[in-house]
C-alpha cells in the first residue's frame, strides 16, 4: 500500500528526514516512536503534503502512485488522512458543513455522486453514535472553543466519516486524559479493517495499550533505527530513548 | 567578574523571586526616591556661551568655532533655509507652548579659554569631573564599569572619550562628532544626512543647522566592538539648547552596542533639546542602541523641564542587518520621539522596545516607524506606557509594508497602564500593507493597575507604594531585559523615582 | 486636490429657487449657516485623517466615467416578519402600504425646527458638511415603543445615477423602542447623514448594506446619540464601489449602554472603501465592541479605523476593537488603525489589528480533508467574514 524509499526532506531550512524507509501493507498498524525532534511529525506532514515540508530525495509510492506528486487534496481523495497534532480552528464554519464539503469534494474526485444533505446527516449521526461522541460536536464551528481532548476526538471522528485507506495519527494521544484516550482508541479500533492501514505517531507507549500495533519503529535523527513488534514499545517505555545516543 | 556586576545580578534575581525581598529592596529605592530628581544640581563653571538668537550668522559662528570644512557649513545653511520654510508639527497629541527660537543660545562650551574640546582628561575642569561623579558617570578608565567606553557631551562640546586607544586597536572609531569632522571628514560627509535628511522634519532641520556636537561611531567590516560604547548627555548652561548629532556606521558583519544617558539640572525655564541620531547597518551588521532618558521633567506644577524633540532613525541597508532600539523615557516635560527603522536590506530586522513613564504634567508622544522595503524583513515593537499624575502618554506607531516586501513580518504589542484619575493614555498605531504575503499583527491594551495584583501584594505585607513599583517593574520587564545590565538597574531605579507620588 | 469646495458652492447656485423656497425658513437658515462655514474651510486633502487613504478626486468624477462591474447579489438581510419599506428617492420618502401606528414619517419640508439634529462639522468632516449645504431629501422617522420588535427597511432608489444626492435620515427612537432598521442601497450616488437618536432602553438592530458596483459612490456620516440602558448592534456590509466612505460617530450620553458593531468590507478592481467608527465614552459604565473584517482584491484598497475616546471620569468603560484584514492580491492595499484615547483609569480597553493573507495552515488543513484550494479559500474567507457577522 505504502512504500517509503530512502526519503530525505526539509522542514523550513532544516534537514529533518535523512533517508527514511518504511513499508506498510494493507490492514497493518505501524507505530512510529522516537524522541522529540526526530522527525516523526515531519513524516506525517510529508505524507499529507504540508507545503512547509519539502522532499529532497527518495520516493513515496502509495497504491501504485507517486504520492509526492499529488496535491494535498488529491492525497485526501485517494485515501490519505492525517489527524493533526494541532488541529486548526476555523471560526464561523460548522463542523458538519465542513465535513460534507470535504466528503463531497473527495467523492467528486473519485467520480462518485455527491451525498445529499439528508443522506449525509443520517450517516454522520450514526457514526457519531458508533464512536460514542456527543452530537453537539457537529453544530459547533470547526475546533473553535474545543478543549484539547475534543479537538483530538474531532480528528478521529472526521476520520470515521471520511473513511480513509491510510490514516496517519500525529500524536493524537498527547494531552488526553484516560477516558478521552479510550474514546480515541475505540474510534481507531472500529475503523481497523483488512484494507485500511494506520501509521500511529506517538511519543509514549500508552496509546499502544489500547491500539495494538503490528509493528513498532523507532525514528531517530531522520531515520528508522530499529523495528520490531509491540514488545519494542514496552522496551522503549522502560529504557527511554537515551540508548539511541550510544 | 567585577563585584559591581555581580551585585547587579543579585538585584535582578530578587526582582523575580520573593515579594518580601522585593519589599526590602524597595526601601532602599525609596530612600533614593526621596531625592526626587537627583541629577538636578547645576555646575558652576566658567563657560563660553554665544548670545541667544538664530540667523545665518549664528550658524557661521558655530561652524567657524568648530573650524568646520566648507561643505559642512553649506549643509548647515541649506538645512537652516529649509527649516525657515517649515512649520512646527502639530499632529502629535502634545500641547507644545510656542518656542522662542531667538531666546535660545545655540552654542555653549564649558571651557572659555580652550575653544576645542580638551585633548585628555587631565585638561578637563575638575568641577566637571565632580559633576560626573555625582551623576555616577564613569570617566576614569580605572574606575568601575570597566567595560564601558564613555563619550560625554556637556552642553555643546564633547569633553573626553575614554578607552580610545583600546578601540583603536581593532579599528573602531569612537569620538565626538566634532573630532570626527576633523579626523574622518570623508566618512562624515559620506553618511551625514543619509538616514535623516536635513529637511526631514522641523526639528531635524533645526538640528542639522545648529548641531554642536555628539558622538561618532564607525565599526569596520567584520569587527565586533569589544566593549559597549556609551555617551552621557547633560544640559547645564542656562537658556541653552542642546542639539547633538550622533552617527553610527556598522560595516558588513560588524556589531556594536551603544548606550546613551541624559540628564539636565532643575531650572524653572524650559530648555530645548533637539537631537538627531542616524544609524547605518550594512550586510549582516547589527546595531543595538539603548537610551535612558532622564532629562529634567519639570516640577510638580509643570514648571520648567526639557522639551525633547528627537529624530532617531536607523537604516538597515544591508541584507541580514539588524537595528534594535531600546528606550526608557522617564524625563522631559515634553517628549516627541520616534526611533525608527528602514528595513531596506532583504532579511533585515528592526526592533523597538520602549518604556515611557510620565508623571505630574509631563507629556510624551513616542513610538516608532518600521518601514519594510526588503523581502523577508521582520520588525518587533514592544511598547509600555505608564501614565501617572496629570500626565499625557501616547504611543504613535507606523508599520508600512511596501509592495515588494514579500513575506515581511511585524509584531507589535503596546500596553498602557494608568495610575491615577487625572492622567491619560493614548494609542495611535498605523498599519499599512501593500503586499499580500506580508503579515502584520498589532495588539494593545489599556487598563489601570490591577486591583487583584495590588491586593495580593498588600496581603503579603507590601506597602501600596512598593507594590505599585513592583507591578510596574513587572509590566516593563520585556523591555528591561533588552537593556544592558548596568542600564537595566539604572532604569529600574529611575522608574521608582518617577513613580514617587503615584498614590494618594 | 482642487475643486471640491468650488464644486459644492457652484451646486448651491445651480439649485432651483423652487426647491429651496419650499423649505421652511429654519431649514433655509441651516443651509445658510452651512454655506458660511463652507466658505471658511479649506479644500479637503489627504491630510485629513479620515481621507488619508482615499482618493478625494473620485468625488468629482461621475460614476459613468468608471467601468461598472457588479459584485454578486445584495444580501437579503431581514428575516422573519415583513419589514415596513420606505423608499427614498428624488421625491422624498415613499412608504409602502399603510403606515402602522408606531411609526411617524415626516419629510424634510414638514420637519419642525426642534426636531432637527444640529450636527457639528469641521475641516475633518467638510465632505459631510456638504450634505447640510445641499440637502435635498430625507426627513424624520419616529418610532414608538411596541410589544413586539418592528422592522423598517430604508431603500435608497434614485433615478439619476451620476448626480450626487444629499440625503438626511433622522431616526428618532422613543424610550423602550425595539427596532430593526436596514439601510440598503439600490441606486444613486449618495451623500447621506443618518442620525439615530436613541432614547432610554432602546434596542436597535441596524444594518447598513451598501453593495455597489465598481462605478458607484456612497458617502455616509452616521450619528448615534445613545442615552441610558440602550443596546445597539450595528452590522455593516460595505461591498464594492469606486468610493465608499463611512463614518460612524457614537456618543454615549448616559450610562449602562452597549454599542456593538461589525463590518464586513470587501473591495475589488479599483474600489476604495473607508470605514471609520468613532465611539465617545462620555459617561461611565458603557461598552463598545467593534469588529471589522476586510478583504481587498485586485487593485482595491480598504481603510479601517476604530477609535474610542474615554472622557475624564468615564469609569467602568469597556472597549474592544478587533480589526482584521486580508489581502488577496499583490496589488491590493490595506490600512488599519485601531485607536484609543483614554482619560479615565477604571477602564478595560483592548485592541488588535492584523493584516495578512489567508492562513496557510488552515488552507492546508482543508486541502488535507480533500477540499481543493479554490474552495478552501472560499471557506476560509467565509469563516473570516463570519467573525464580524454580529447579527
Amino acid at each position: 500500500m505504502l512504500k517509503i524509499d530512502h526519503v530525505f526532506a526539509n522542514a523550513g531550512e532544516k534537514e529533518i528526514l535523512k533517508g527514511l524507509s518504511l513499508e506498510v501493507k494493507p490492514g497493518e498498524v505501524h507505530a512510529i516512536m522516537g524522541p522529540n525532534g526526530a522527525g516523526k511529525s515531519t513524516l506525517g506532514n510529508l505524507l499529507a503534503g504540508m507545503p512547509y515540508v519539502e522532499p529532497q530525495g527518495g520516493s513515496v509510492e502509495y497504491m501504485g502512485q507517486d504520492l509526492l506528486s499529488l496535491e494535498p487534496e488529491e492525497r485526501a481523495a485517494v485515501g490519505v488522512f492525517l489527524a493533526f497534532q494541532y488541529p486548526v480552528e476555523i471560526p464561523g464554519v460548522n463542523n458538519m458543513y465542513f465535513l460534507r464539503t470535504a466528503l463531497n469534494a473527495q467523492r467528486k474526485y473519485r467520480g462518485e455522486e455527491p451525498m445529499d444533505s439528508a443522506q449525509f446527516l443520517r450517516m454522520v449521526k450514526q457514526k457519531i453514535k458508533d464512536m460514542n461522541m456527543r452530537d453537539d460536536l457537529l453544530k459547533r464551528p470547526v475546533n473553535v472553543g474545543f478543549s484539547g481532548g475534543e479537538k483530538k476526538r474531532n480528528e478521529v471522528f472526521q476520520m470515521g466519516v471520511l473513511e480513509p485507506k491510510l490514516a496517519i495519527l500525529d500524536e493524537t494521544d498527547s494531552g488526553l486524559d484516560i477516558d478521552a484516550l479510550k474514546i480515541v482508541a475505540d474510534g481507531v479500533n472500529q475503523l481497523r479493517s483488512p484494507d485500511r492501514s494506520f501509521i500511529i505517531i506517538t511519543h509514549y507507549q500508552r496509546l499502544l495499550d489500547y491500539i495494538e500495533p503490528d509493528f513498532v519503529h523507532v525514528l531517530a535523527d531522520g531515520k528508522i533505527v530499529k523495528s520490531g513488534d509491540k514488545n519494542l514499545a514496552l522496551e522503549l517505555e522502560e529504557q527511554g530513548y537515551g540508548w539511541l545516543n550510544n | 567578574m567585577k563585584p559591581e556586576v555581580a551585585s547587579i545580578q543579585v538585584e535582578i534575581t530578587m526582582n523575580e523571586d520573593s515579594l518580601e525581598e522585593k519589599a526590602e529592596e524597595n526601601k532602599v529605592v525609596k530612600d533614593r526616591a526621596k531625592q526626587t530628581y537627583k541629577e538636578g544640581f547645576s555646575t558652576d563653571i566658567e563657560a563660553f556661551t554665544i548670545p541667544p538668537g538664530l540667523d545665518e550668522d549664528t550658524i557661521r559662528l558655530i561652524s567657524s568655532k568648530k573650524d568646520e570644512p566648507q561643505w559642512l557649513l553649506d549643509y548647515r545653511l541649506d538645512a537652516f533655509r529649509k527649516w525657515q520654510s517649515m512649520d512646527t508639527p502639530e499632529w502629535a497629541k502634545l500641547n507644545i507652548p510656542e518656542i522662542d527660537f531667538q531666546a535660545i543660545s545655540y552654542y555653549s562650551s564649558p571651557n572659555a579659554t580652550n575653544e576645542n574640546a580638551p585633548k585628555s582628561l587631565d585638561e578637563v575642569d575638575p568641577k566637571l569631573i565632580e559633576t560626573y561623579d555625582k551623576l555616577g558617570v564613569p570617566l576614569h578608565e580605572r574606575e568601575r564599569l570597566a567595560g564601558v567606553a564613555v563619550d560625554v557631551v556637556f552642553d555643546s562640546v564633547s569633553v573626553g572619550t575614554t578607552f580610545k586607544a583600546e578601540l583603536k586597536k581593532v579599528g573602531v572609531i569612537f569620538s565626538s562628532f566634532s573630532e570626527a569632522v576633523q579626523d574622518h571628514p570623508e566618512l562624515v560627509q559620506k553618511y551625514l544626512g543619509t538616514v535623516v535628511p536635513a529637511g526631514d522634519n522641523y526639528f531635524a532641520a533645526l538640528n542639522a543647522a545648529v548641531f554642536s556636537d555628539g558622538s561618532f561611531v564607525y565599526i569596520p567590516k567584520g569587527v565586533r566592538c569589544p566593549m559597549e560604547l556609551s555617551t552621557y548627555f547633560r544640559i547645564n548652561a542656562i537658556n541653552t539648547g542642546q542639539f547633538e548629532r550622533t552617527l553610527i556606521i556598522a560595516e558588513d558583519g560588524a556589531y556594536v552596542s551603544y548606550l546613551e544617558g541624559c540628564t539636565a539640572p532643575m531650572r524653572d525655564e524650559n530648555q530645548l533639546h533637539a537631537a538627531v541620531v542616524e544609524l547605518v547597518a550594512k550586510d549582516d551588521a547589527k546595531i543595538k542602541y539603548s537610551t535612558v532618558q532622564n532629562w529634567y521633567p519639570g516640577d510638580e506644577d509643570g514648571k520648567g523641564g526639557i522639551y525633547n524633540f528627537v529624530t532617531k532613525r536607523g537604516n538597515c541597508l544591508g541584507k541580514n542587518s539588524k537595528i534594535s532600539w531600546t528606550q526608557v523615557e522617564t524625563g522631559s516635560a515634553i517628549t516627541w520621539k520616534y526611533p525608527s527603522c528602514i528595513l531596506r536590506g532583504d532579511n533585515s530586522s528592526g526592533e523597538f522596545y520602549s518604556v515611557a513613564l510620565t508623571n505630574n504634567h509631563q507629556q510624551a508622544d513616542t513610538g516608532t516607524k518600521m518601514i519594510h522595503l526588503g523581502k523577508n524583513t521582520k520588525s518587533t515593537v514592544i511598547s509600555k506606557g505608564i501614565s501617572v499624575g496629570k500626565s499625557q502618554n501616547a504611543y504613535r506607531g507606523l508599520v508600512r509594508v511596501a509592495k515588494k516586501a514579500d513575506h515581511a513580518r511585524n509584531f507589535t504589542q503596546c500596553d498602557s497602564l494608568l495610575i491615577g484619575k487625572a492622567c491619560a493614555a493614548h494609542t495611535f498605531p498605523y498599519t499599512e500593507s501593500a503586499n499580500m504575503t506580508a503579515k502584520l499583527e498589532h495588539e494593545a491594551t489599556t487598563s489601570k493597575i490591577s486591583e487583584d495584583q495590588l491586593n495580593y501584594c498588600l496581603q503579603r505585607g507590601i506597602t501600596e507604594e512598593d507594590a505599585i513599583s513592583l507591578i510596574v517593574d513587572g509590566f516593563c520587564k520585556e523591555v528591561f531585559k533588552e537593556l544592558p545590565m548596568e542600564f537595566a538597574v539604572e532604569a529600574k531605579a529611575l522608574l521608582d523615582i518617577s513613580l514617587e507620588g503615584a498614590i494618594g | 486636490m482642487v475643486g471640491l469646495i468650488t464644486d459644492w458652492l457652484e451646486r448651491v447656485n445651480k439649485q432651483t429657487k423652487d426647491s429651496i423656497s419650499n423649505m421652511p425658513s429654519w431649514l433655509q437658515a441651516k443651509r445658510q449657516a452651512a454655506l458660511v462655514q463652507m466658505q471658511m474651510l479649506n479644500e479637503p486633502t489627504r491630510r485629513l485623517e479620515s481621507w488619508r487613504y482615499a482618493d478625494l478626486g473620485r468625488l468629482l468624477k461621475a460614476p459613468s466615467a468608471f467601468d461598472s462591474t457588479n459584485y454578486g447579489q445584495q444580501l437579503n438581510v431581514i428575516e422573519g416578519s415583513d419589514p415596513v419599506v420606505i423608499v427614498v428617492d428624488e421625491a422624498g420618502y415613499m412608504g409602502m402600504g399603510d403606515c402602522p401606528d408606531w411609526l411617524e414619517i415626516r419629510s424634510l419640508v414638514d420637519m419642525h425646527a426642534e426636531d432637527w439634529y444640529d450636527a457639528t462639522f469641521d475641516q475633518e468632516t467638510v465632505v459631510n458638511l456638504a450634505n447640510s449645504l445641499l440637502l435635498q431629501t430625507g426627513g424624520l422617522i419616529r418610532i414608538k415603543a411596541t410589544d413586539k420588535p418592528v422592522h423598517i427597511q430604508l431603500v435608497y432608489a434614485f433615478d439619476e445615477l451620476d448626480e450626487w444626492r444629499y440625503v438626511r435620515n433622522q431616526f428618532d427612537l422613543e424610550a423602550g423602542a425595539n427596532v430593526s432598521i436596514t439601510e440598503q442601497h439600490q441606486s444613486g450616488r449618495i451623500n447621506a447623514v443618518n442620525v439615530y437618536d436613541l432614547d432610554s432602553r432602546v434596542q436597535l438592530n441596524r444594518v447598513q448594506d451598501i453593495h455597489l458596483n465598481s462605478a458607484e459612490q456612497f458617502v455616509s456620516m452616521n450619528y448615534f446619540e445613545v442615552s441610558k440602558g440602550v443596546n445597539v448592534t450595528n452590522m455593516n456590509h460595505h461591498i464594492g464601489g469606486s468610493l465608499q466612505h463611512h463614518v460612524h460617530w457614537v456618543n454615549f450620553n448616559g450610562e449602562g449602554s452597549k454599542y456593538k458593531s461589525g463590518s464586513i468590507n470587501k473591495s475589488f478592481d479599483n474600489n476604495q472603501i473607508t470605514d471609520i467608527v468613532n465611539v465617545n465614552h462620555n459617561h461611565k459604565n458603557n461598552q463598545s465592541d467593534i469588529t471589522h473584517r476586510s478583504i481587498a482584491k485586485d487593485k482595491s484598497q480598504i481603510y479601517n479605523n476604530a477609535k474610542a475616546q474615554v472622557a475624564i471620569g468615564a469609569d467602568q468603560s469597556e472597549i474592544e476593537q478587533d480589526l482584521k484584514n486580508i489581502l488577496l492580491s499583490s496589488d491590493a492595499r490595506i490600512y488599519s488603525k485601531p485607536e484609543l484615547e483614554v482619560y479615565a483609569d477604571e477602564v478595560i480597553a483592548a485592541h488588535g489589528s492584523t493584516i495578512g493573507a489567508l492562513d496557510d495552515t488552515a488552507l492546508f488543513y482543508l486541502q488535507s480533508r480533500g477540499v481543493d484550494i479554490e474552495q478552501a479559500r472560499e471557506i476560509m474567507i467565509k469563516s473570516f467574514e463570519q467573525e464580524a457577522q454580529i447579527c
